[in-house]
């Protein structure tokens, strides 16, 4: 051969190794791929099912479980069983968490339609999931289409084009090539600090150092949509077809938004679109609930996209308020969890308190060094509220204690776990209270209480307050109320709650608050209702509604 | 049209197949033709102004070089030309119009007007023939982001309406491809944390710090990728653009970096403002002084209207003052602490101006300033390490690529006449374009300069 020919033929094959290079990365499974080929169409309510999905649900219809769950991977994380089954009364063997991982609405059809061959219907099925899953037509993933395959039986032919369509394969390159971007820039992004700091879990880190609750969003700008159908392109509308022919209780729930997840990455759908699927669902008597406004914190989170167990309980326990709540004309004036068109919204009324809070002795200082050095610890004061008892007396399991560690004028920010304290945050412990103090080390501290007194919705009463309530405006109501409800949940059990109910300037109605029972007033032909609240301890005032009856 | 946009290789192909198959007196028409596709896509009514601008700095041309007194037609030129770029950006916005500054406006503004100006001062002809000076003026492959061309050089390439040589279309290809990693591998990949971390509402010190370096790797890749994106699209059609770019990090004083940072229009003010502001003759250290500064100063107010601007541009203008202060002593001269006054300069003048660059809010600017860069939690020092070490990893072959365009530079022969050039090119190419594949991520985030 001609030597000179050589680099010519070097020219021609030098894209080889970069090619190689792409495809190696491409095609060679890792060991997640391994496992989840390992699996495909065997995972449901997150445990492998060695004789498929297809039969295993077979065997929860067989069962009569009288409660399904489906959903994606959020369904198995975010839903705490033990407490939906308390709200439910019925045992939680009895509720099926039946997640697929990266399920759509195409694998829950696959599911409904298994009860086509049965008398049996489920009492209720809760479908949690990303509005954007709900949308879309085709399986997200490669083990996503497989779990379809496995539902599928014969008549099943629209879902079965939709698991093996044209360009499959092309699609699923692109797929591992993002997979493959991902996988490149976490390593990135962790070798540096992975090297120094010694940190594995830099990445998690890093995105809860960014995460949503801390940065300026707008900032930021909109993020791109992504391509979705309309949903009357996707496959509600044969959803709903099916729960008219099935005759199915339906409740669709969008889960909370992570504030661990990158704008881009969160559940992004056009307006449009969102007001066009909640229309659909009440057309056809299916719940929807929007719980994207429900305000989650970074510690809520395993992970970015996934609830922890005090995470689940919040989520849950704002679910249970939904299920449990009858639609009736009300007007919220503390602002609790409301869902007026299935979408979570908060309606304050004007609340005004008319003394300042009690001061707080300061504590002594208890000076402990911990895992991290910088966290120091007070006694928390007698008799007044921690997080510990804030989770235990709320439905959402908040960490709301009014207590505040102020550190030369600065308010730490309160409610975090102990083990994730960061600088200038605090959090309780069943009698203390700890705390890292700001960036600037400030040597003074002391404990006060929250002059905002909010707690999630609901809101503080301290001993010797008084708080005066009006409402915006009752023809919004849409008829004249006639009775005012308030709940509360005293401290301690001494603690009262004195309700007074002016008319303008007259007094009409007098009332106090007994223990377990909500305080009712009756406001027949009050035209300018005014509420007077006055408390001699710690009372958390949870609801105060007028209502029409 | 960006760069990035996926219609652009398609646009860039055809261009260039017609360009090459046409007659040559029909490969004007096919480059203004590229340019109307390219900058009114989207948006065609910005058409108007750029072709506004083209045709009126073509008549002031021909009237300024009959006239004999030149200096109300320069005025007029610069008036319409700098006032239109004041108008978008301060004043329209300051009088609470909503107004928006139009792709590329500081960029094919300054090239119109520096043709007005090289034929006022005689440096060149003014053409007669419209088409010239329109494709001049539009060239698309640097109307929106540079580099900002002299009319002595660009013009005559343009009227000689030739093709692409091999050698062209080798390089442009291996400069498209290095162009696409630069912007899509090094400064996408940074783009959300930088983002982030400056939207924080109480960044600690290793967060913001390190964002601020990961910004001075960003914003580079960003322009560098953008420029050798437009030089290789221009090498495909035989045109040869100005360099942009020369080691900017590697600069010991404020001079030097604008000597070596976006050096078109530094080029530009150097041509057009600093010579009449330093006057005849040799001009004292207090002129130059306030001649560089009041220059840097207003090449930072051309970035924008925004204060952090202003700031950066007086940032600038006061370290030049200490520089040209220092002159007689000037350790910067000496070849042995050469590398050491450029870390000097890296970081108490790079790393602090692009933080004041960077963040757009004058109370959160001075915030993060005061901040130190090592004092944080665990946490913030765990996500500075992240982002710094990100930064520094995709520095990496933005600094072999700068050794290799030294060596290319140094060695022109090599690279034209060695049979290995070209599988070696071959392989860097199909490299770069599949890190391009591999990293490309679809976004919304355009070239960081189209907002200048």
């Amino acid at each position: 051969m001609n030597p000179g020919k050589i680099p010519q033929i070097m020219a021609f094959l030098a894209p080889i190794p970069a090619i190689v290079l792409v495809l190696v990365g491409l095609l060679a499974p890792t060991v997640s791929d391994l496992k989840a080929d390992r699996n495909t169409g065997q995972v449901l309510g997150g445990m492998v099912r060695r004789n498929g999905i297809g039969t295993a649900m077979d065997n929860v219809i067989r069962r009569k479980l009288p409660v399904w769950v489906l959903g994606n991977s959020n369904a198995n994380t975010d839903i705490d069983p033990e407490l939906l089954s308390r709200h439910l009364q019925i045992p939680a063997q009895q509720i099926a968490v039946l997640s697929i991982p990266n399920a759509n609405t195409a694998h829950w059809l696959a599911m409904l339609r298994k009860l086509r061959g049965t008398d049996w219907r489920p009492e209720l099925v809760l479908v949690v999931s990303r509005l954007q899953l709900v949308l879309v037509r085709q399986p997200i993933s490669e083990d996503a289409r497989g779990s379809l395959e496995a539902l599928l039986e014969e008549g099943d032919e629209d879902l079965r084009v939709l698991a093996n369509p044209a360009g499959k394969e092309i699609s699923k390159l692109f797929r591992r090539r993002e997979a493959l971007r991902d996988r490149i820039s976490r390593s990135l992004r962790s070798a540096v600090p992975r090297t120094l700091a010694q940190s594995r879990r830099s990445d998690l880190v890093l995105q809860r150092a960014l995460s949503n609750e801390r940065i300026n969003v707008d900032a930021l700008g909109r993020p791109p949509t992504r391509h979705l159908p309309t949903p009357d392109a996707s496959l509600v509308p044969d959803l709903m077809d099916l729960v008219d022919e099935l005759q199915l209780d339906l409740v669709v729930i969008r889960p909370p938004a992570s504030p661990l997840l990158r704008p881009e990455e969160a559940d992004i759908v056009p307006e449009t679109s969102v007001a066009r699927a909640a229309e659909l669902f009440e057309a056809h008597g299916v719940r929807w609930v929007d719980m994207t406004g429900l305000e989650m914190r970074p510690y809520h989170y395993k992970n970015s996209d996934h609830l922890d167990e005090e995470g689940a309980k919040r989520f849950t326990g704002a679910l249970i308020s939904f299920l449990g709540h009858e639609p009736r004309a009300a007007v919220d004036a503390l602002g609790g969890l409301r869902f007026p068109g299935g979408t979570l919204t908060r309606q304050l009324g004007e609340v005004r308190y008319l003394k300042d809070p009690p001061f707080l002795d300061a504590a002594t200082p208890i000076v402990e060094r911990g895992l991290r050095e910088q966290v120091r610890w007070l006694s928390a004061p007698e008799g007044v509220p921690t997080d510990v008892w804030t989770q235990s007396a709320t439905d959402l399991h908040v960490r709301c204690s009014p207590t505040r560690v102020v550190s030369d004028d600065i308010t730490l920010d309160p409610g975090w776990p102990c083990r994730d304290l960061t600088l200038g945050t605090s959090c309780h412990g069943p009698d203390r209270v700890g705390f890292i103090p700001p960036r600037d080390d400030r040597s003074y501290w002391h404990l006060a209480l929250d002059p905002q007194r909010s707690c999630d919705g609901m809101q503080w009463m301290y001993p010797g307050d008084q708080v005066e309530i009006r409402w915006p405006s009752l023809e919004a109501l849409g008829g004249p109320p006639t009775h005012l409800e308030i709940d509360a949940t005293p401290v301690r059990r001494r603690a009262k709650l004195r309700a007074t109910l002016k008319d303008g300037d007259e007094v009409v109605a007098r009332g106090r608050l007994a223990a377990g029972q909500p305080l009712v007033l009756e406001l027949s032909e009050v035209a300018d209702p005014t509420l007077l609240l006055e408390s001699d301890g710690f009372v958390l005032v949870t609801r105060a509604e007028l209502v029409r009856r | 049209m960006s760069f990035v946009h996926p219609a652009f290789p398609l646009l860039l192909a055809a261009v260039v197949a017609a360009h090459r198959v046409v007659p040559s007196s029909w490969r004007p028409t096919i480059l203004l033709l590229g340019s109307v596709l390219f900058y009114g896509w989207g948006q065609p009514s910005l058409l108007l102004l750029l072709f506004g601008v083209g045709v009126s700095d073509w008549a002031l041309a021909l009237v300024v070089e009959q006239a004999e007194n030149k200096r109300p037609w320069i005025t007029l030129a610069v008036l319409k030309d700098v006032g239109m770029l004041v108008w978008f950006k301060f004043l329209g916005p300051a009088v609470g119009l909503p107004v928006f500054v139009p792709l590329g406006l500081a960029f094919y503004g300054l090239q119109s007007l520096g043709y007005v100006l090289d034929v006022a001062s005689g440096r060149i002809r003014a053409r007669a023939s419209l088409i010239d000076v329109l494709q001049f003026v539009s060239f698309f492959p640097q109307l929106v982001a540079g580099p900002v061309e002299r009319a002595k050089e660009l013009m005559p390439q343009l009227e000689a309406r030739g093709v692409a040589t091999t050698q062209q279309l080798r390089a442009g290809i291996v400069l498209l491809a290095w162009g696409a990693f630069q912007k899509m591998v090094v400064s996408d990949s940074l783009d959300p944390w930088v983002d982030r971390a400056f939207a924080l509402n109480d960044p600690g010190g290793p967060i913001v710090w390190a964002a601020s370096a990961a910004f001075m790797v960003q914003v580079y890749a960003d322009l560098s990728g953008y420029t050798d994106l437009a030089r290789g699209a221009a090498l495909l059609i035989g045109i040869t653009l100005s360099k942009n770019f020369n080691a900017p990090w590697r600069a010991t004083t404020t001079s030097e970096f604008w000597s070596r940072w976006h050096l078109t229009v530094t080029r530009f003010v150097r041509d057009h403002l600093l010579g009449p502001l330093l006057g005849q003759g040799t001009p004292g250290p207090l002129r130059r002084v306030w001649a560089t500064g009041m220059a840097l100063f207003i090449m930072g107010v051309w970035h924008g209207s925004g204060w952090h601007f202003v700031i950066f541009g007086l940032f600038h203008a006061i370290i030049t003052g200490f520089y040209t202060l220092l002159e007689p002593w000037a350790p910067w001269r000496n070849p042995r602490l050469r590398p050491f006054m450029a870390v000097f300069y890296l970081v108490f003048v790079g790393w602090v101006g692009a933080m004041i660059f960077r963040e757009p809010s004058t109370p959160r600017m001075v915030g993060h300033l005061m901040r130190p860069f090592w004092v944080g939690t665990w946490e913030e020092v765990v996500s500075g390490l992240s982002i710094l070490g990100l930064a520094m990893l995709l520095a990496v072959p933005l600094g072999i690529g700068q050794l290799v365009a030294e060596r290319w530079n140094t060695n022109p022969r090599w690279v034209e006449q060695s049979p290995w050039s070209l599988p070696l090119q071959v392989f860097g190419v199909s490299l770069m374009l599949a890190a391009v594949f591999v990293m490309w991520r679809p976004t919304d985030a355009d070239f960081l300069y189209f907002v200048f």
